[in-house]
């Protein structure tokens, strides 16, 4: 049985990871994509940003500050780690 | 998460519309215009004299390429990665890049070779052309394949 990555096992934060996957992506882009309160998105992204998965990158001062994530290397790994987990697992349910 | 099947699904739909979406199809076409201009007149800078005003020129053209740019990134709020970027809408833009190279490179080396004043601006000219007219076709093309992308994989909008 594959061992699912408890950091981005979480619907938010996989989303957050398969987003970021393919684009470097700034909080308002990633709250509007994923439909979720600022407060809500900041918290899912700190468990990323601790985790060593994504690196943030604060642009800018005062009310114009936007912030851009993108993945980092590991966090790029344990993406596609992850999902290949998700597929065992599916290819595991599917035989037995 | 308790269904690995519909996990996986979503997070390929999130990875997939972050290339189809909005991000890249909806560039207005007074930005390649403004790109072509801003490119043109760096390059028309190179055969400028007195030579003060032919770098003051690149340096506007420079500066105001940077502007569009960041104005362009900043709306958008995401830079899609080409490495993952699915292979239809990765010709697309290999393709553009190529031949702007090509064409641009070409014309730039033959007006240094050649150092004179109209070989600058034909060459500034051919850079305005390439840069507005080939970035609107390019993004009408991404448009184009990106949509047929979305449903032949099924993308849920909205």
């Amino acid at each position: 049985m594959a061992e699912l990555n408890p950091v981005i096992h979480g619907q938010k934060r996989l989303r957050i990871m398969a987003i970021l996957s393919a684009a470097e992506a700034e909080f308002a882009y990633l709250q509007e994509r994923l439909d979720l309160s600022a407060p809500d998105l900041s918290k899912q992204v700190r468990q990323l940003v601790d985790a060593g998965y994504v690196k943030a990158n604060k642009t800018g001062r005062g009310p114009g500050s936007t912030t851009w994530f993108r993945l980092t290397r590991d966090g790029r790994r344990a993406y596609d780690e992850y999902v290949e987990s998700l597929r065992q697992l599916i290819g595991d349910a599917a035989g037995t | 998460m308790t269904d690995p099947i519909r996990a996986l699904d979503q997070a390929r739909q999130d990875r997939l519309a972050t290339y189809v979406g909005d991000t890249m199809a909806k560039v207005p076409w007074w930005y390649h215009v403004g790109l072509g201009l801003a490119s043109g007149l760096a390059v028309a800078g190179g055969g400028i004299t007195p030579r003060w005003l032919g770098v003051a020129m690149a340096l506007v053209g420079a500066a105001a390429i940077g502007a569009l740019v960041g104005w362009w990134t900043r709306r958008a709020g995401a830079i899609p990665r080409l490495r993952n970027m699915p292979r239809p809408l990765r010709n697309v833009l290999i393709t553009y890049w190529v031949v702007f190279a090509v064409v641009v490179g070409s014309m730039l080396i033959w007006a240094f070779v050649s150092q004179s004043q109209s070989a600058f601006v034909r060459a500034a000219v051919v850079q305005l052309l390439v840069v507005s007219v080939g970035g609107i076709l390019t993004d009408h093309w991404y448009a184009r394949r990106a949509q047929a992308l979305a449903e032949r994989e099924g993308l849920r909008r909205g």
